[in-house]
């Protein structure tokens, strides 16, 4: 009978943090079956909200692996992951396999291992950016509800930029303008430079087209361009130019794109 | 009803008001019903682990009258070989409708018997008889059956002019380009491939699979002009001054409302064509100006399937493409001018399909309630064993839209029901009201063999569903038309094309949902040629032919 209230009060105690997590407002109109990735957030925002920053389990083939990630060997790294997870269940092994699936673009495997390394106890040194790392594979593999719930569990940890611009990309997709907008300046606000700032700018620019607003459109590419001065912004330059009328500089922005791109 | 009089319309068919109900169970229910129908599952070779490109391209669909008698009978390429066993595949299948959604297997008598590996077809009465004759994309040289006036289909490949590459074809699409009044073809080509000599496999996202398109030869694409009798040939028209691209997908259409063609092609991993003809008949190639050659991004895409709707509603067709997996499906905003804006992720379409390889797309007012939804069929080109080791799924669920102002939001199995989940490695689909209760069913053809064919329950007699007629044309169906609608809350636009959706040639009409409004509405139709004329007074629930010169 007590274990029996314990877990319906458990069960309670679940459900209210996927409700206070998954804000009213931002959830898919239509009804779909509450992901199970947004309960193990819960979760992990109760552990790792106020929980100091954890030493590695200091396993000599995880240091090893880490090393290879950076080093750009994945091969290697895969090895020595997948060999100590043959010894034991390690969330630490599964974080840096996530990492290494999602470096393949291997999404679904880069969720399974993600979600792995966010087991209730666990704890290793970049399990705090685990969300985002998850949020990102949840993203990719159409789990949208979830993510949005990861990345605002790493806006909260982290309080960087990147979960912003994740989270305004997505207000955009779900037609929530002035939400997007108010993220995606508070993004800029922390990219104070370089391709991050660029492309934040970009995002800014698809607001603008939204409410037909072609010149602010084109002044934040060409912020954009200017400091990062890629293909696709090119392209999007160009894009904005030729509605504009301006097809002088459309048609140059466009050749500067393709012979970015070599073509 | 094999002709009609040139009255103002013709009324054809009054839903009976007796089916009127309170609507089904789901308000984007679809009931699958391919065995009773007499589809179901045709032959194929059982390997779910493709070996080459050529044998996950196929196969489309399409809707003809081939019997005339009046509704839609299916036809579909041969499709489900393998390079190994070609003769496993189901070869072309000639499925006559009897009518209350059943089919029968009419291949032999109709003629379309069709052994070779076959992909795209488009639907069009090529020589002005009134009967609806069919092309057939094929690896090797094309075909084109000429419907006969007692039944069935001569095959007039060779006379018509129409088989004389050995080119693989993906996907053709029928339309007047130089404006003499007949239908003349666009030819999209795939690449040169030959399958006793296999492209070496390629790596994709750390998996071994087989080679190609990337790598492999572009083939030209093919433009022929008829001759005013149902013969051709070939034409450049400035078509052939383009680079060779891997040709998936083509549609024509006025996407200015000006009276002339213009004509979208869909390429693989590369910019999509967009031609617009000149003041002196000539077309040029603008896809990069038009903005419609690449995404947002300035990357080429697959591009799949080809759908066209007017989701701003300013009576343009907008074009919605599908990609594939780890891309977004594409939404062309049409702003006229003939320039196009990548809104994908504006109209929430974007980050939703990423995971999804998509083929056969549609726009279609599924509850009739006046608004049009999108509908993107999915599936893997990959085998089923890589998929399962990367952690895809070959199989694939069918994604649904339904638009709400500016933006779409997706549809879940709780408001469709399950057919909206059902996985598949699906490929070609057309729709159309094989039923004649006023909404538009559907039939989907998956890789492996399966054709389903799934009735909308959609509340009868909300519906109005309009064909065109051209009398003494030799585009007696006005292809390459705009029908409106209009005495509703807001005018609905409808093109009338000879291809789309993927590989397939969908019906030659318009269905519009009229919702609650009891009418009477009008139509307006512009004519290939570009005038116009409206037809009054109908009425929800009844099919009309509205016929060129009985309006106003």
């Amino acid at each position: 009978m007590r274990a029996g209230l314990i877990v319906i009060l458990f069960l309670a105690l679940l459900a209210g943090l996927v409700l206070i997590v998954v804000q009213p407002g931002q959830q898919d109109p239509s009804p779909e079956p509450t992901d199970p990735a947004i309960a193990l957030l819960a979760g992990a925002r109760v552990e790792l909200l106020g929980q100091p920053r954890s030493p590695s389990s200091g396993r000599a083939p995880l240091a090893a692996a880490r090393k290879h990630l950076s080093a750009g060997r994945p091969e290697r790294a895969r090895e020595l992951i997948l060999g100590e997870l043959e010894g034991a269940w390690s969330a630490e092994a599964y974080y840096l396999l996530g990492i290494l699936e999602s470096r393949a673009r291997l999404w679904q495997r880069a969720v399974e291992a993600l979600e792995r390394s966010l087991v209730p106890g666990a704890r290793y040194p970049e399990k705090s950016i685990a969300p985002f790392r998850l949020g990102r594979a949840l993203e990719e593999t159409g789990r949208i509800p979830a993510a949005r719930v990861a990345y605002r569990l790493d806006h909260d940890l982290s309080g960087d930029g990147e979960a912003l611009f994740r989270l305004g990309l997505l207000d955009i997709e779900a037609g929530q303008f002035a939400q997007a907008k108010t993220r995606l300046e508070d993004a800029l606000r922390r990219f104070t430079q370089g391709p991050d700032r660029a492309r934040t700018l970009a995002a800014l620019s698809d607001i603008c087209l939204e409410g037909d607003d072609l010149a602010g459109a084109r002044q934040l590419l060409e912020e954009a361009v200017a400091l990062r001065p890629h293909s696709e912004l090119l392209h999007r330059l160009a894009r904005v130019c030729r509605r504009m009328g301006d097809g002088e500089a459309a048609d140059r922005h466009t050749l500067a794109a393709q012979g970015l791109q070599g073509g | 009803m094999r002709s009609c009089r040139p009255l103002a319309v013709a009324l054809l068919l009054g839903f009976s008001a007796s089916c009127l109900d309170d609507g089904p169970e789901f308000p984007y229910g679809m009931t699958e019903v391919s065995y009773p129908a007499g589809l179901g599952q045709l032959p194929s070779h059982s390997n779910r682990d493709p070996a080459a490109l050529i044998e996950v391209k196929g196969g489309g669909l399409a809707l003809i009258d081939g019997d005339g008698d009046g509704d839609l009978d299916l036809f579909l390429p041969a499709c489900g070989g393998s390079v190994t066993d070609p003769d496993m595949s189901s070869g072309g299948r000639y499925m006559e409708n009897l009518g209350r959604l059943k089919f029968r297997d009419a291949t032999k008598a109709s003629g379309l018997s069709f052994s070779r590996w076959s992909f795209g077809t488009a639907v069009g009465d090529v020589n002005g008889d009134g009967l609806d004759d069919l092309f057939v994309c094929a690896h090797g040289p094309n075909s084109l059956f000429l419907q006969q006036a007692g039944g069935g289909f001569h095959d007039a490949s060779a006379s018509s002019g129409l088989a004389q590459t050995s080119a693989w074809s993906a996907a053709a699409s029928f339309g007047d380009l130089d404006g003499d009044g007949d239908l003349d073809l666009y030819i999209a080509n795939y690449v040169q491939f030959d399958p006793e000599s296999l492209p070496k496999p390629m790596m994709f996202r750390g998996a071994e699979v087989f080679g190609g398109p990337l790598g492999l030869s572009a083939e030209p694409d093919e433009v022929y002009l008829n001759e005013g009798d149902g013969s051709f040939v070939p034409a450049s028209l400035g078509f052939a001054a383009v680079k060779a691209a891997y040709g998936l997908g083509v549609v024509s259409a006025d996407f200015d409302g000006d009276g002339t063609l213009e004509v979208f092609v869909g390429n693989d991993s590369g910019p999509n064509f967009f031609f617009q003809r000149g003041a002196d008949g000539s077309f040029s190639e603008n896809g990069l100006t038009s903005g419609i050659a690449f995404d947002e991004n300035g990357l080429g895409q697959a591009t799949m399937g080809i759908a066209l709707g007017d989701v701003n509603r300013d009576g343009r067709p907008d074009v919605f493409t599908t990609n594939f997996m780890g891309d977004r499906n594409t939404l062309h905003l049409n702003l006229g001018d003939l320039f196009f804006d990548d809104a994908t992720r504006r109209w929430g379409l974007g980050q939703i399909s990423v995971p999804y390889l998509g083929w056969a797309t549609t726009f279609l007012d599924m509850d009739c309630d006046g608004t049009q939804e999108l509908l993107v069929f999915n599936g893997h080109v990959y085998g089923e064993t890589i998929c399962r080791q990367q952690g895809w799924s070959q199989r694939q669920p069918a994604l649904l839209f339904r638009q709400v102002e500016n933006r779409f939001e997706p549809i879940h199995a709780a408001e469709a029901g399950d057919w909206v989940q059902q996985q598949g490695i699906e490929r070609g689909a057309v729709c159309a009201d094989l039923d004649r209760d006023g909404d538009l069913d559907l039939v989907v053809r998956d890789l492996t063999g399966s054709v389903r064919l799934l009735r909308n329950d959609a509340a009868p007699g909300r519906g109005i569903l309009l064909s065109l007629q051209q009398p003494g044309s030799m585009n007696r169906r006005a292809i390459g038309s705009r029908v409106a609608l209009l005495g509703g809350p807001r005018p609905q636009y409808r093109w009338i094309t000879s291809s789309g959706t993927y590989q397939s040639a969908n019906a030659q009409e318009a269905q519009f949902g009229t919702g609650s409004h009891k009418g009477p509405f009008q139509a307006e139709v512009t004519w290939p040629d570009g005038s116009s004329e409206r037809f009054p007074a109908l009425m929800p629930g009844m099919n009309f032919v509205l016929v060129r010169g009985s309006g106003e």
